[in-house]
């Protein structure tokens, strides 16, 4: 009887010292898992599950839960009201996700106010890391990936004039401001710029406007997802490859896309933070679970980079502060930190907590039967331009 | 199913003259909604944004009861003037003042002006082409705020100021809106009693009685005399002030209006809800959007990739089940405990839809 007592007691004993300790640490995200930007949070979320698969589901026996929340579509005011109901209600340590800009610019003041460290896995307007100092990015700015890109159109490709497709929304003013400031430098003629709203599904118009300035080549920016796999085709579809023009693209062209452009697409020039078949240890790590554990066509894209580093930044952080970790530590802890992603050597920005890293220029071409990007040239280390030429906008 | 054309006593219908003040203790469930929406205040921690969010809808799908269910003005464009008032509250306060009721009464005046001018054009038609014309306004307004990015924002949306601390007059110090949205959730609430009691004196008055006769038969309305088109107009008025009232606190308590406030899709939700709910009833508005957005919270929780597919099931099933909505449901059972028991009742507006059909 006796016996039992103290067995008892001591498994009661074990049992609260290692409830005590425990923490669960929880990571919110929010991005589009349904409406025509699924795409980005299904690839977060698969990001997010590989990275616990290799890292494990805990940190130092402190469970790391992640909540996902679906913001439905381009609407800045649900990502906000989502946003207070994971600080209210769930308590979460971190927020995550937000693939579209208005959805990150809408948490701003919110994340503030309750000091809560937030990691943009996407986002890629210049301004959105200044709009709080809880925000880091692990993604990329749009100015930072597209700055390469007119300067070698011209001096290498020898291409003399072009014309700009984007987004009528801030990253795509952002795209097209640099595009057009580095391609007149370069010494190239725009024959006209083009602004798309972003629920505008039909492409033809806009492509045939282009095309009928005679111009070499075409910029595009557009959210990667079912718009830009539409707004590519139109490209193919009016004959503007036969004619000797180029497209010269971004995030459009990923390795993700390209078995629903096709053929078509061969050849396109792009610049990007991240060539999914680069051959970097951790890059091919990430490849190989993403298969094992969503099947043979799981394809990783910047948003899988974007998640995988800011799981990488999350995790480092509570290793070293443990699960108490305040917003403030942690955006202490980012400032400057540097580390080896899949993408490459990349760092975080101790002024602006936004990334600093090479860009790669690419070409799609078909590898054993399969479309691919394959980079032909890498830039050194960029901050983001915007921010070098704006020191003190907000 | 004789029951459903049988006289029953419409729940929220007192006897005609009786006001508010002369509620008999029968009619006590009627503080039932307002005891529960106040202790939702204190026992909710963590919920009260959701709460605003919830008051706010309830207010919108108020508004569209008393043009689609009272009037029977058949519209899918009612989220023009959630948005209108939306984005007016956000101007006012970025451009002008951060006063929180003087946005909400610009907001709610210009809706209300926009409501009559657009009522005045529509209101001639009927059917499909009324249906059709409350589609392109809303679409009008739509691409206003899409290409007007100096002052909408756009696609990014438009960032609004929090506002000031209410009622901050003559020297008070006012209530500040808090982070956790508590004070916000009384304002809403606050605002959208205001607005139920006017409702309420609405559908009371000859003037709301009038509308029920125009809803089921306009010619014999119009051989009797009455000036049918002016009474449309006017209610289309009153419900398009009350929907840029929601559109107005919604816009204070995200402090973010974005274009879905325009959307089509916003006014098919909120058709959702008032069909959901039950039409003509005022406080099927109540149950409609509370439960709607219940099940949507719940279910977007439950799994982030499929819960649409949830709120889909759902209202199927209440459409092909249950006839007047939740509403319709809480007669039935409440008709069981009564022994439907038949009360001193005027016309009802449920049996109503026996002359509904043309």
């Amino acid at each position: 009887m006796g016996k039992m007592r103290a067995t008892l007691t001591a498994l009661a004993l074990t049992f609260s010292i290692s409830h005590a300790s425990a923490e669960v640490i929880k990571i919110g995200m929010i991005a589009n898992f349904s409406g025509p930007f699924a795409v980005w949070g299904q690839q977060f979320r698969q990001s997010m599950e590989a990275f616990q698969k290799v890292n494990g589901k805990s940190i130092d026996g402190n469970e790391v839960q992640l909540i996902f929340r679906d913001n439905g579509g381009a609407d800045p005011a649900k990502a906000r009201q989502l946003a207070e109901e994971l600080i209210l209600r769930e308590k979460i340590n971190f927020l995550t996700g937000f693939d579209l800009t208005p959805s990150a610019l809408a948490v701003a003041d919110l994340i503030t106010e309750a000091k809560m460290p937030t990691v943009i896995f996407n986002a890629a307007t210049s301004v959105i890391t200044r709009k709080s100092p809880y925000f880091v990015r692990t993604s990329q700015t749009v100015q930072q990936y597209v700055e390469p890109l007119p300067e070698w159109a011209v001096k290498e490709a020898g291409i003399k004039t072009s014309y700009t497709l984007v987004s009528d929304y801030a990253p795509g003013h952002d795209a097209e401001e640099i595009f057009v400031k580095k391609f007149e430098q370069a010494g190239g003629k725009m024959l006209g710029k083009d602004r798309i709203p972003l629920n505008v599904t039909d492409f033809a118009p806009y492509v045939e406007r282009a095309a009928a300035t005679g111009t070499a080549s075409i910029y595009i920016f557009i959210p990667a997802g079912a718009p830009s796999i539409s707004l590519v085709r139109e490209f193919a579809k009016r004959g503007l490859k036969a004619k000797g023009v180029k497209l010269l693209a971004g995030g459009e062209t990923q390795e993700v896309y390209l078995p629903s452009i096709g053929d078509d697409v061969i050849g396109t020039i792009s610049s990007l933070h991240y060539t999914e078949t680069n051959t970097n240890p951790e890059n091919i790590a990430l490849r190989k679970t993403l298969v094992e554990m969503f099947g043979p066509d799981a394809t990783p894209d910047i948003g899988t980079v974007g998640a995988w580093d800011g799981m990488r930044l999350i995790y480092d952080g509570i290793k070293q502060f443990g699960p108490k970790i305040t917003g403030d530590q942690f955006m202490g802890f980012v400032k400057g930190r540097k580390w080896n992603s899949p993408r490459g050597p990349i760092m975080i920005d101790p002024e602006e907590r936004d990334i600093i890293q090479q860009i790669y220029m690419r070409r799609v071409e078909k590898r054993d039967g399969k479309l691919v990007n394959i980079d032909f040239f890498t830039t050194g280390m960029i901050k983001d331009p915007w921010k070098v030429a704006n020191p003190n906008a907000k | 199913m004789s029951d459903q054309t049988a006289v029953k006593p419409p729940l929220e219908f007192t006897p005609p003259g009786s006001g508010l003040a002369s509620m008999q203790l029968r009619d006590a469930w009627h503080l039932l909604p307002w005891v529960i929406a106040i202790a939702f205040y204190f026992v909710a921690d963590g919920f009260h944004s959701f709460g605003t969010n919830v008051l706010i809808m309830i207010l919108f799908t108020l508004s569209l009861d008393l043009a689609l269910g009272y009037a029977g003005i058949i519209t899918l464009g009612h989220a023009a003037f959630f948005g209108i008032g939306a984005y007016t509250a956000g101007i006012v306060a970025v451009h002008m003042t951060t006063d929180p009721i003087a946005g909400l009464i610009v907001a709610t005046i210009l809706a209300g002006i926009l409501g009559i001018l657009t009522g005045m054009l529509i209101l001639h038609t009927q059917g499909v082409a009324m249906f059709m014309l409350t589609l392109a306004i809303a679409s009008m307004f739509y691409e206003v705020a899409n290409q007007w990015r100096s002052l909408t924002g756009g696609d990014d949306g438009l960032t609004v100021p929090r506002s000031a601390p209410l009622l901050a007059y003559f020297g008070f110090a006012g209530f500040r809106f808090d982070f956790r949205g508590m004070t916000g959730y009384l304002y809403t609430l606050s605002v959208v009693f205001v607005w139920f009691v006017i409702a309420w004196r609405i559908v009371k008055s000859p003037f709301g009685r009038s509308l029920d006769g125009i809803r089921q038969n306009p010619r014999r309305m119009r051989a009797i005399g009455t000036p049918v088109w002016w009474r449309l107009v006017a209610m289309y008025g009153i419900s398009a002030a009350m929907a840029g009232t929601a559109g107005a606190l919604q816009a204070q308590a995200t402090r973010l209006v974005g274009l879905t406030s325009l959307e089509l899709q916003l006014s098919g939700i909120v058709a959702v809800m008032l069909v959901l709910g039950g039409e003509r009833r005022l406080y099927g508005a109540f149950l409609g959007a509370a439960f709607f957005m219940a099940v949507q919270d719940w279910a977007a929780a439950v799994n982030p990739v499929y819960w649409m597919f949830v709120i889909g099931g759902l209202l199927m099933a209440v459409v092909l089940f249950l006839e007047g909505g939740l509403m319709g449901l809480l007669d039935k059972i409440f008709g069981m405990f009564a022994g439907k028991r038949v009360e001193n009742g005027q016309a009802s507006p449920v049996e109503a839809k026996a002359g509904d059909a043309k």
